[in-house]
Order: structure tokens, then C-alpha cells, then sequence
């Protein structure tokens, strides 16, 4: 726990060891994105460090793209991560991810999930949705890392879709050098999840987890 | 980074503490800040990117007996919270940058007066227009009524100058404008939380007639008083700890706000010695400490996001002050938009003639791939009870006049603003809360075509109710559906007066809408449900064809609640499921719903359906059906 002795004169506070660690989070609204970034953030401030994050609120939350610029770090102090130095790309929708592409670092790690939700204009006709396929290569193109998974069949397995947000914060724990624990994650999900739902949450975590293990094995 | 400052002791220890930081929104520090500040009065309308400070403080209400509301509009809120400053007692009124239009009119008066209890007006604004019509600087409005402006450069900084504006404010007698951004509201951060201070006066009503009433007579005395508190809140603007001077060199680079955060940032990378000074209060300016700042310095650069407010008082503070060196802001810091690390370090990169940072490649990235992706902007959500009233408006258009897009169709702020997506596609004009129908008012008068308005419930009663008097008032001709899904959907299900229930869970009797609407005088006034499309679509051809006012009050509950109260109670959700009889005649997709998907023929996405029934409603050969 980041707790800071004060008295009148001294503050002591530990100095933040991590000087810049960006995650790019986004997904589409009702997904659960804003609910993952506050689980890294929460994480990370009871890691000791430094936390920024802005999220998108609001209109651009009914159905659209969503994204969460997370900040973690003693040299950090504004709130907008520069493009191409995203550490991470965390994306809960396959085109949500090369959407923002740009601030994805060359040698970082792009953690995808890959079920994608097609947007209504796509039906009209006008416009086409790229395969699964395609937009790992374009992905594969910016970053050097790139973890496709089926996040939404993990969650099914471990009991409910909702916890694919959590699928890819295990695969993330196992597949990222990040600077806060797994255990943190996972008190971090303890503490934002209703109770009645903790288990559920932590064998979605397990399932991304064992899955990124895997993958990463077989790369 | 955070600093701890000196506000940090409670009154009851300041021995030794241990201080935990929290990690909370933005909006939610700053309600914080004003609970540790003593707010007795927190009052406001909803509006992104400020709902989060008031809605915070309304749910830790009932601990500290503050007296909240949302009330029905910025101007009636501000009012509201005069009401509490005149009784004494800390106010606090919370709203969007446009919100501050509305507010504007008891704003400048109160401005006039002098306050007893401190006084907080927050304004978010939003630069880059996320979710805002406009980009609007709060500030030119807090010049305009001699507002002194509070404006934290992050959330931590935002929840100490909280708790600190009300003592400010009592202090010299004026309302604080408080100034947040869109990126100061909607980051997270760790703060640290103090304990509350003066939150326990008695309201009282002491009459003061010459001090509350603005005639003539008084007012120019008022007007002479308010210049000269406000020269007295520029001398002691200087000893506000939240301003101040850092490093040295002969370059200097002053950042406003949020700017400061991305300034540090650029000088980090950049590796320059220079000199910043840190404004947290943008009008007035600590004039002191500006000239302070400016000795010995070659050069300087102003960086601020939107309006050059800090750069011209810098101007005219050195010019005042002698100092002939030249002082750069909007020739280098874009006037549109927000700013960002990247914008920042190029503003003051091309400022220092050091080499920028290659954007290029990345735009050129954000082109290449914009090809390749469909964009995702928001749209009406599955089950959504607004969309039966622009398809059935785009039905009756194609009956009466074929092909040609010949109804007008203004709307108004809101979820149904989303009406203007393809393939619905039926907001024609969108200006501010209230005007579809006055703007529908207008047009009646002047051209042949229908016009049909659509407005929503809260915003109907936030700023449509004078323009409708205004429609029978002036015998318009033209047709307002006002789509009441009962409550305030767009900034997160807020109550309103037709609610029945208040925020702080007092039941009230509910404000009937098409009661009011029979009240203003309206003839033709028909009450529909919103999911059932043939009679929708049936009265509203009615109402286009009325030789008059005609209203239609659209029913049917926001799909977001709905389910998720149904669920709440258990109920099963019908889904939907498209049989072999469908023909891929693509009428479904017409709606717009993004639970409807089409590969040859149309399917529906279950996780996103809410069973609404509209599309097996509107399919011609009844394809889509409930799964049994």
C-alpha cells in the first residue's frame, strides 16, 4: 500500500522506481475497457507508482470506440500518452486496436482480442469489416509483440462474456513485463468487481493467463 | 507529479499522519475538494465533461447533510445556489461550458453583489469538442462578470484548489469561477484526502436591501464596488501557493492549467534549462510574480489550451511593466483543439528552433489505416426508444414526397442528436438545448416544407417549454415529437421533474409532459408508444398534415435502464432471432440498430439485443421472431 508518513516538516515519499510505462486500452463502449484501465490504474497506485489515466466519457460512450490513455511513472505528467510509445495495446475489439495503431511503440506488445462487433454502417453495405487474419498482419506490420485472442470464448468458458476484459488482463499479466504484480492485478479485480462475482473474474483471469502462456510458447 | 501541500493536516491532528492516496476520476477529486471545503449547497444540471463532480458529492451527500440537486436548468441552479451563498452557507453550481450560456444571466448579477457564503461556479470545458458543440473559453466569461478563475493542472491540484475556492471566495466577496477540462475531469489519479472544514454553518435570510436589490440606484454603486474587489483580488492573487515560479534560464515558458503537465513533459524530453511559471489562476494574474518571472529573460512562450487569455495579460503586464522582450503563444500553440505531449513538444520546439518531433509518418499511418477500418462513432443503442421516431419520420417523408428529403427536421441536445447517423440519418439542424423548436418555430413561419422537431424529456424541461409557448403564441405550423424516455439518458440517467423521484429520493408528484404541452395551448396532442411502429408512424402523419402546433409525446424508457431494472427484478429479455424466411431485403437495416447484422441475409447479434421488437415489427415478411 502507497502510504506517505508526514508530519510537520518531512514528507517522505518513495521515489517512483518507473519513469514512463504507457498502456493504450480501448475497445468499444459497454465493453468493459473503462472498467480494465481502472483496474491497472488501481493496481499500479497500490504498486507505489505514479497513475495517469484519461478515459473517454459520455457520447462517445453509446456504441462507439472507446480508449483509455494509461500513464504509470515518476516522469509522467500529462495525461496523453505521445504517439508511438504505447507499451502496451490493449484492444477488446480486433479494429479498435488498428485504430489506434499510432500510439503503439515498434517494440512493444499488442494484446487483442479477436471477436469482432461490427459496426451498423458495415450492413448498410458501404463499407467492409477486414478479416481477422488481415488485421493481425497490419498489427504485426507496428508492433513487434502481437497477441491475438478469442477473449469472448475464454469468458464464456469461465462463466459469463462480460469478464472478457479480464481474459485479457491474465493474458497481459503473463505476456507483459508490467510494472505491478500479478497479485496486485488480481486484488486490484477482487477490489472493482461485485463480490458474488470475484470467482467467476479470477478464472477468466487464469484462462487469459494460461492462454497467453501457451501462445507465447508456441511463437 | 502530485505535491503534497500544506492543506494536508485535519484541524484535529496535524501531528502525524498516515496519508493513503485514493485513486479517483478527475470530477470526483474535485467533488471531494469541495466537500473538505465545506460545500453546504451543491447544486447543477448534468453535462459531460462535468456530471461526475456534482453526482459525487450527491452520493456522499447524506454524510455531511449538504443540501444537492439536479435542477432543471444551469440558470435555475445558479439561482439556487445564489439562494444558498445569500443564506451564508458554502454553494457550489456545477455545470458544462455551455451550461455557463445559460447560467450566464444570474451569474453577472450576483457578480454585482458581494457574496456572503463562498461561492463556486465549476465550468467544464472541452477543448477538441468531444462531447460539446463548442470549444468555448470559460474564462473570456469569468472577465466578462470579473469572476476570478480557479484552474487546477491536474486532478490531484483540482481537488486541494477546490476546498481552498470557497475560503477565497468569502474572503474578497466574489463568486470563484472554477475551470476544469475535459482531460483534467476524466483522468484518474491518486490523491489524498483531508477532513472537512466548515460545513456546519446555520442558513439564515438577513435582508439587506441595498446589497440584493440591483435598481439603478444601487447598481452603480455595486459596479464601483465590484471594480475595486477585484483590485484587491489581483494584489492578493499573488500569494496563492497554486501559482509560482520554477527553474531558471533566459528562456521562459509560462503553461496555464492542464498545459503545465504537458510543459514539463516537452522540457523533460527536450533537456532545456529554462524557467516556468506555473498559472493556476488565468484571471487575474499574479502580477508580482509575472514581473518576477520575466527578469532577465530573453524570450517567452505562452502555453495554454483554446483562447489566449494568459498570453495577452502577460503582454500587458510586461508592457506595463518595461520590459521590451518578445512573448510568442498562439504563433506556436494551436488556437483549435486540445494539446497533447506530442503538440506541446513541437510548439515549443519550433519556439527554441530545435528540431520538432516527425509527425508526419504517423498521419500518414492514421490515413493508410482510416481506408482500411469502418469508423465506429456513436449511435442509438439496441432497444433504444427514440429510433422508431426517425424511422417513422424518414417513412412518412418517402410516402408524401417519394425520393425527395423534402421534411426539416431540427433536433435538439441529447442521446437522439444520434438520430443524424446513417442510415437514419434525420437531424437536419442541432444548435443548442431547446432550439428544435424554436429554430421549428422559425421556419414554419417562413417556408412551405414540414417541419418536424425532436426533442427530449429533460431538455424539453431544461429549454423547450418557452419556445413551444412561443409556437401557439405565433400560430407556427409545425410538428414536435418530444421523446420521453423519463429520464436524463446522455450524461448518466439523471432524474428530472418527470421522474417522480428526486435526487435525494424524496418522491414528488411527476411532471406530466404532454400535460404541460395541453397547458402551453397546444391543439392537436397525441401520446404514443414508442415501440409500436405502425401507430407511431400513423400519427405522425396525422400531425404533419395538422394545419397548426401539433405535439407527439413519444413513451417508452431508455433501453440502458430498462434492462437493466428488468434483470434487476429477474424478468427474462425476449430475444430475437432472424427465421429462414428471410428474403435480405434489407428494410430491418434501415433502422440503424447495431444488433442487426447482414451477410446475405440479416442476423441478430444476441449479447447485444434487448428485445425491443421493432425490427420483427417492421419486416415485411415477418422473418424475425422471439426465441422460444
Amino acid at each position: 500500500m502507497a502510504t506517505i508518513s508526514v508530519d510537520k516538516t518531512t514528507i517522505e515519499d518513495k521515489e517512483d522506481v518507473v519513469e514512463e510505462f504507457n498502456i493504450f486500452v480501448s475497445g468499444v463502449g459497454g465493453q468493459g475497457a473503462l472498467t480494465a484501465a481502472g483496474i491497472i490504474a488501481r493496481a499500479a497506485k497500490n504498486a507505489g507508482h505514479n497513475v495517469l489515466a484519461a478515459e473517454t466519457h459520455g457520447m462517445a460512450q453509446r456504441g462507439g470506440s472507446v480508449s483509455v490513455h494509461l500513464r504509470i511513472g515518476s516522469k509522467v505528467y500529462a495525461p496523453l500518452i505521445p504517439l508511438g510509445r504505447a507499451h502496451v495495446l490493449f484492444s477488446l475489439e480486433p479494429v479498435e486496436a488498428v485504430r489506434y495503431i499510432e500510439y503503439a511503440s515498434k517494440d512493444g506488445v499488442a494484446i487483442v482480442n479477436t471477436k469482432p462487433l461490427v459496426p451498423p454502417s458495415v450492413n448498410l453495405g458501404s463499407l467492409s469489416y477486414p478479416s481477422i487474419e488481415q488485421i493481425a498482419e497490419i498489427i504485426k506490420k507496428f508492433v513487434d509483440k502481437v497477441i491475438m485472442i478469442d477473449a469472448y470464448e475464454l469468458a464464456v468458458e469461465a462463466g459469463n462474456p462480460l469478464t472478457n476484459n479480464v481474459v485479457m488482463l491474465g493474458a497481459m499479466s503473463h505476456a507483459v513485463n508490467l510494472p505491478i504484480t500479478i497479485e496486485e492485478l488480481k486484488k486490484s479485480i477482487e477490489a472493482t468487481v461485485p463480490e458474488k462475482a470475484i470467482e467467476v473474474n479470477m478464472k477468466a483471469f487464469q484462462l487469459g493467463y494460461d492462454y497467453a502462456e501457451k501462445y507465447m510458447r508456441e511463437l | 507529479m502530485y505535491q503534497i501541500s500544506q492543506h494536508l493536516f485535519t484541524p484535529t491532528n496535524n501531528q502525524l499522519l498516515i496519508v493513503m492516496k485514493h485513486i479517483m476520476l478527475g470530477n470526483e477529486a474535485i467533488g471531494r475538494g469541495f466537500i473538505e471545503g465545506g460545500v453546504q449547497v451543491a447544486v447543477g444540471y448534468p453535462g459531460t465533461p462535468s456530471t461526475e463532480i456534482l453526482q459525487y458529492i450527491i452520493d456522499n451527500a447524506g454524510e455531511y447533510g449538504i443540501y444537492t440537486e439536479w435542477s432543471v436548468n444551469e440558470k435555475v441552479a445558479m439561482e439556487v445556489a445564489i439562494a444558498g451563498s445569500v443564506a451564508g452557507v458554502r454553494s457550489l453550481v456545477t455545470m458544462k461550458s455551455v451550461g455557463l450560456n445559460v447560467a450566464s444571466d444570474p451569474i453577472n448579477a450576483y457578480a454585482y453583489m458581494g457574496v456572503r457564503g463562498g461561492m463556486v461556479i465549476v465550468s467544464a470545458d472541452d477543448p477538441s469538442c468531444h462531447s460539446t458543440h463548442t470549444e468555448q473559453d470559460s474564462r473570456y466569461h469569468a472577465k466578462l462578470a470579473y469572476l476570478p478563475v480557479f484552474e487546477p493542472s491536474n486532478p490531484g491540484e483540482g481537488k486541494d484548489m477546490a476546498s481552498v475556492a470557497f475560503e477565497y471566495s468569502e474572503r474578497w466577496e466574489q463568486p470563484v469561477l472554477f475551470r476544469t477540462t475535459t482531460r483534467i475531469g476524466h483522468s484518474r489519479y491518486p490523491v489524498v484526502w483531508k477532513g472537512r472544514n466548515n460545513g456546519d454553518r446555520v442558513p439564515e435570510f438577513i435582508r439587506d436591501l441595498t446589497k440584493y436589490v440591483n435598481l439603478p440606484q444601487n447598481a452603480r454603486r455595486m459596479r464601483q464596488e465590484l471594480v475595486e474587489r477585484m483590485e484587491k483580488i489581483k494584489k492578493d492573487i499573488n500569494n496563492l501557493e497554486f501559482n509560482r515560479v520554477e527553474g531558471d534560464g533566459s528562456i521562459g515558458i509560462v503553461a496555464s492549467g492542464i498545459s503545465y503537465g504537458y510543459v514539463k513533459e516537452a522540457v523533460d524530453k527536450l533537456d532545456i534549462e529554462c524557467r516556468i511559471l506555473k498559472i493556476s489562476t488565468p484571471y487575474p494574474l499574479p502580477e508580482e510574480m509575472v514581473v518576477q518571472f520575466l527578469e532577465d529573460l530573453e524570450r517567452v512562450l505562452v502555453v495554454e489550451e483554446v483562447e489566449p487569455i494568459v498570453e495577452e495579460g502577460i503582454i500587458k503586464i510586461a508592457n506595463k511593466h518595461g520590459f521590451s522582450i518578445p512573448i510568442y503563444g498562439k504563433e506556436f500553440v494551436p488556437l483549435t483543439g486540445e494539446l497533447s505531449p506530442d503538440i506541446a513538444y513541437n510548439s515549443i520546439a519550433r519556439f527554441l528552433e530545435r528540431p520538432e518531433k516527425d509527425l508526419s509518418k504517423f498521419e500518414e499511418m492514421v490515413n493508410r489505416i482510416s481506408e482500411f477500418i469502418p469508423p465506429r462513432p456513436p449511435v442509438l443503442c439496441p432497444g433504444c426508444p427514440h429510433r422508431t421516431a426517425f424511422y417513422s419520420i424518414n417513412r412518412v417523408e418517402k410516402k408524401l414526397f417519394k425520393k425527395e428529403r423534402n421534411i426539416v427536421k431540427p433536433s435538439d441536445i441529447g442521446c437522439y442528436t444520434l438520430g443524424y447517423q446513417p442510415p437514419l440519418s434525420a437531424v437536419d439542424t442541432n444548435f443548442c438545448m431547446g432550439a428544435s423548436v424554436g429554430v421549428a418555430s422559425g421556419l414554419s413561419k417562413l417556408i412551405e416544407k414540414p417541419v418536424v422537431a425532436t426533442i427530449g424529456d429533460s431538455t424539453f424541461f431544461h429549454a423547450g417549454i418557452p419556445p413551444l409557448l412561443n409556437m401557439v403564441f405565433n400560430r407556427a405550423k409545425a410538428t414536435v415529437i418530444i421523446l420521453d424516455n423519463r429520464t436524463t439518458a446522455m450524461t448518466g440517467h439523471q432524474p428530472h421533474p418527470g421522474v417522480g423521484k428526486n435526487v435525494r429520493g424524496e418522491k414528488v408528484p411527476p411532471i406530466i409532459v404532454e400535460e404541460i404541452v395541453k397547458a402551453c395551448g397546444v391543439d392537436f396532442v397525441r401520446v404514443v408508444d414508442a415501440f409500436d411502429v405502425k401507430t407511431f408512424e400513423e400519427t405522425l402523419r396525422e400531425a404533419v398534415e395538422y394545419d397548426g402546433v401539433a405535439v407527439i409525446v413519444s413513451k417508452g424508457p431508455c433501453a440502458l435502464l430498462d434492462v437493466r431494472d428488468k434483470i434487476r427484478a429477474g424478468e427474462t429479455i425476449p430475444v430475437y432471432y432472424v427465421s429462414d424466411d428471410c428474403t435480405g431485403c434489407k428494410s430491418c437495416l434501415n433502422l440503424g440498430c447495431p444488433a442487426i447484422t447482414f451477410d446475405e441475409k440479416a442476423g441478430i447479434e444476441e449479447t447485444l439485443c434487448v428485445g425491443c421488437s421493432v425490427c420483427a415489427q417492421v419486416c415485411p415478411v415477418n422473418a424475425i421472431k422471439v426465441v422460444e
